[in-house]
């Protein structure tokens, strides 16, 4: 009798297993990216991938709501009290996964930590003008800047909280191992380019989160990142390029997701270089001579917006007044000529997989310049730090393929490193946009100051230091048991995945 | 014996410090850490810190001494990138990519032998040519592109296998076959024409003149030999395989040393570079070693004596 049931009872057993399982499955997430984390001690990178997995196990002082607006966090309110200092206050209540509380004295050891001069971390360059942290009761902090800074609200989006007692007691190093955060998600496990996955904290202060455990999975290789979605092996991918999304959406589990993103995509003009470049009738030419419309509609299939300067839409202070410049090889021929420039030939830089079909439209840019009479040949650096190097060390060709976006999402993080004299990105120098950047960058006034970026960004387009290209579209691959969007930030939040 | 092994250990030795300094010029000529380590837009005076801090201002030839002094006691440093010891990055990595090689190389032998020996033993029959093609099929197709024809055949149309990733044993199979697949071919080649020139030996035909049986003659005669140049093969071809698993381990996201070397590269992250550049070098030289080792019993006419002076 007694063995006679012992087969059953193990067979159910297997079966409810097998059902909890299944269930736990189903409100659990895989996120296939290019690369995986560089740390899990926030402070310790730059890097957009990392920073959006980091996200989970961390909070911010503020952050930005899928519009990208600006909104409260772990900060429920901050206002100017004087030209240089900003009073914030603080959420009560929250505390640290390791139970530790979240406080004021929390955000002045975070803020402290980055500048600390032993600490490699390149987040020093984003809180350059914060002179010192105030406390001021447990739950006020009064942050104190070098100048005037009306970018501080933009900078406290990036300031992630560190638990103080637990980096004391571990330190840097087992910090960045077994992160503590005050996030939706706690941290399990991180296997070196294999995998990291984190579970839901339900005592965030948001509420419990639906997605009940996420993993983040690097896979380097397009084609095996379509596959895993195709096989179920991953819920969400980035990165799919235009050609690809026929083919994806041709499966009923999948569904494709596109947003406009920050990041923009344009052809640096050398003008520093001095010669034809330094001309601002040879790059408005420039402008002229290429159909980028066509460009975007055959090359990324439609999946790119127009630029009118070197600001997309979805930053604060772009301004959608500034006309398009025109596809009119016949005035472009006409500059050419009353700039003396008849026989202008040109170099095209271009990476090779850095961005959406980086190479290809490079190569379409310069087939139009050269059917337009400026012979244009495309010189290929697949190597991103050498072609990192050309720029750096201003010796780019005459034409570079640039695209930028950081996660501040801070106009002027747009143009003092492009266009500002003497930067290190910049190929360009111009006294009256150095002025503007100036200007604006210190303008505590925002209308004032939204109208100093409306006049600088003009003044760009007509300058023309681009040739001005083309917002990309962020595409992702998604499971269609996923309801989830993307936002505009290249960001990925598990708070906003449900099912 | 332990002469020879004592000389080829010095030899060894002075092979790895060759190759540290190549990697260590070559890798100083691609230029500055900094700057990628960086985001683009940071001041010159936050670059300068940067540098001072990975003690890169030093003349080449300081870093150089500070480097293989530290790298005899078996610290490597600080990964660059991942700010942990550059060893343990490495030892976190190599078990995958070992049991990749392992399974890659596992693979081409069990497959790559008997089809070998098979296609001698029937030499200029549909066997034989079938190897053949097999063969040719198995070197002229790239990894890369190999790769992914697996993935679509086997993960995505049949769905046997996992795209992607290190889950277990079953995540091992695609992987395993398309690192393998070049070793494969060049193992049955060496297999068949070893083999076809044992064959031909005088006592295998006196063997099979005295009427030993087919079997016999072909297993415990033939093949005994045909084994030694294989196994010198068998013993570069780990080697290669080590290094092949980089293209490997990128396609299939497999968390291995290769892919580690990559990122490394990229992103200029000496120490890691370095590290692993001598890991792989004391694995292939020790792989070498053995191999050399392993001939006397195999082959009792190699004896290694003490030089004649």
């Amino acid at each position: 009798m007694h063995g006679t049931f012992r087969l059953p009872l193990m067979l159910l057993a297997l079966f409810l297993t097998a059902t909890v399982a299944w269930a736990a499955g189903e409100r659990e997430v895989t996120i296939a990216q290019g690369i995986d984390a560089e740390f899990l001690d926030v402070q310790m990178t730059n890097n957009i991938v990392t920073l959006i997995i980091n996200g989970a196990i961390y909070d911010t002082l503020l952050t930005r709501d899928k519009q990208l607006q600006i909104v409260p966090h772990l900060a429920t309110s901050w206002k100017l009290v004087g030209d240089k200092v900003w009073e914030v206050k603080l959420r009560q209540g929250v505390k640290f996964h390791n139970g530790e509380p979240f406080d004021a004295n929390a955000v002045k050891f975070s803020a402290e930590r980055i500048q600390r001069a032993d600490f490699k971390s390149p987040q020093k360059g984003w809180f350059g003008t914060l002179d010192r942290v105030e406390i001021v009761d447990p739950f006020t902090v009064r942050l104190h800047t070098k100048t005037p800074d009306p970018a501080m609200p933009a900078r406290m989006t990036l300031m992630y909280q560190m638990a103080p007692k637990y980096v004391a007691q571990v330190g840097d190093a087992q910090a960045n191992l077994k992160p503590v955060g005050t996030g939706p998600f706690k941290f399990v496990e991180w296997q070196k380019n294999e995998r990291i996955v984190v579970e839901a904290n339900d005592a965030h202060w948001t509420g419990k989160p639906a997605v009940r455990r996420a993993t983040w999975r690097p896979i380097p290789e397009l084609g095996a990142r379509i596959a895993a979605l195709q096989t179920g092996q991953a819920d969400i991918i980035v990165n799919v390029p235009p050609d690809q999304m026929a083919t994806l959406q041709s499966s009923k589990a999948i569904r494709i997701e596109k947003v406009p993103s920050c990041r923009i995509i344009s052809f640096t003009i050398a003008q520093i270089k001095g010669g034809p470049l330094a001309d601002k009738r040879v790059r408005q030419a420039l402008n002229h001579a290429v159909d980028m419309q066509a460009i975007i509609d055959a090359v990324l299939m439609g999946n790119g917006k127009r630029l009118n300067s070197w600001m997309p839409p979805n930053v604060w202070g772009y301004d959608p007044s500034i006309p398009l410049y025109e596809y009119n090889p016949k005035k472009a021929k006409e500059l050419l000529a009353a700039a003396g420039q008849t026989n202008l030939t040109l170099t095209l830089q271009a990476p090779n997989g850095r961005w959406a079909m980086d190479k290809d439209i490079a190569q379409a840019v310069a087939g139009q310049l050269t059917e337009n009479g400026i012979k244009t040949t495309v010189k290929v650096i697949g190597e991103w730090g050498a072609y990192v190097r050309t720029i750096l060390d201003h010796k780019t060709e005459d034409i570079a393929m640039s695209g930028w976006c950081l996660p501040s999402l801070e106009p002027d993080h747009w143009v003092t490193p492009n266009l500002k004299t003497g930067e290190p990105v910049s190929q360009y120098a111009n006294a009256e946009v150095d002025k503007l950047i100036e200007q604006a960058r210190a303008e505590m006034n925002a209308d004032k100051r939204k109208q100093l970026y409306g006049q600088l960004l003009r003044v760009i387009h007509d300058e023309a230091p681009y040739i001005f290209g083309y917002q990309q579209m962020d595409i992702y691959g998604v499971n269609t048991r996923l309801k989830w969007t993307p936002r505009g930030d290249e960001s990925i939040r598990l708070t906003e995945i449900s099912f | 014996m332990l002469g020879y092994v004592g000389r080829r250990l010095l030899q060894s030795l002075g092979v790895l410090l060759g190759v540290s300094v190549i990697v260590f010029l070559l890798l100083h000529l691609t230029g500055d850490p900094t700057r990628l380590l960086l985001p683009l837009e940071a001041r010159e005076e936050d670059v300068r810190q940067l540098r001072a801090l990975l003690g890169l201002d030093d003349p080449l030839w300081v870093q150089y001494v500070r480097f293989l002094g530290r790298a005899i006691r078996g610290d490597f440093g600080l990964s660059f990138k991942h700010q942990l010891p550059a060893l343990t990055l490495i030892f976190q990595t190599l078990p995958a990519t070992l049991q990749l090689t392992a399974a890659g190389l596992g693979l081409a032998l069990v497959v790559a032998v008997p089809a070998g020996i098979l296609a001698a033993l029937r030499r200029n029959s549909m066997v034989d040519a079938i190897c053949s093609i097999g063969v040719l099929l198995g070197q002229a197709m790239p990894v890369y592109w190999l790769g992914l024809l697996l993935i679509m055949v086997f993960a995505v149309g049949l769905g046997w296998f996992p795209a992607a990733g290190r889950d277990g044993i079953r995540s091992l199979v695609l992987p395993a076959m398309a690192l393998g697949a070049f070793s494969m071919a060049r193992i049955a080649r060496m297999a068949r024409s070893g083999m076809l020139e044992v064959l031909a030996q005088d006592y295998v035909r006196t063997a099979r003149a005295a009427g030993l049986r087919a079997f016999v003659v072909t297993y415990k005669y033939a093949l005994k030999n045909a084994a030694i140049p294989l196994v010198t093969i068998v013993g570069l071809e780990f080697g290669v395989l080590l290094g092949g698993a980089v293209i490997t381990e990128t396609i299939f996201a497999w968390p291995g040393v290769g892919r580690l070397a990559v990122d490394a590269i990229f992103s200029r992250d000496y120490p890691l570079v370095q590290a692993i550049v001598a890991v792989l070098a004391t694995v292939f030289v020790v792989i070498n070693l053995v191999v050399d080792l392993v001939y006397p019993y195999l082959d009792p006419r190699i004896v290694y004596v003490r030089s004649a002076r």
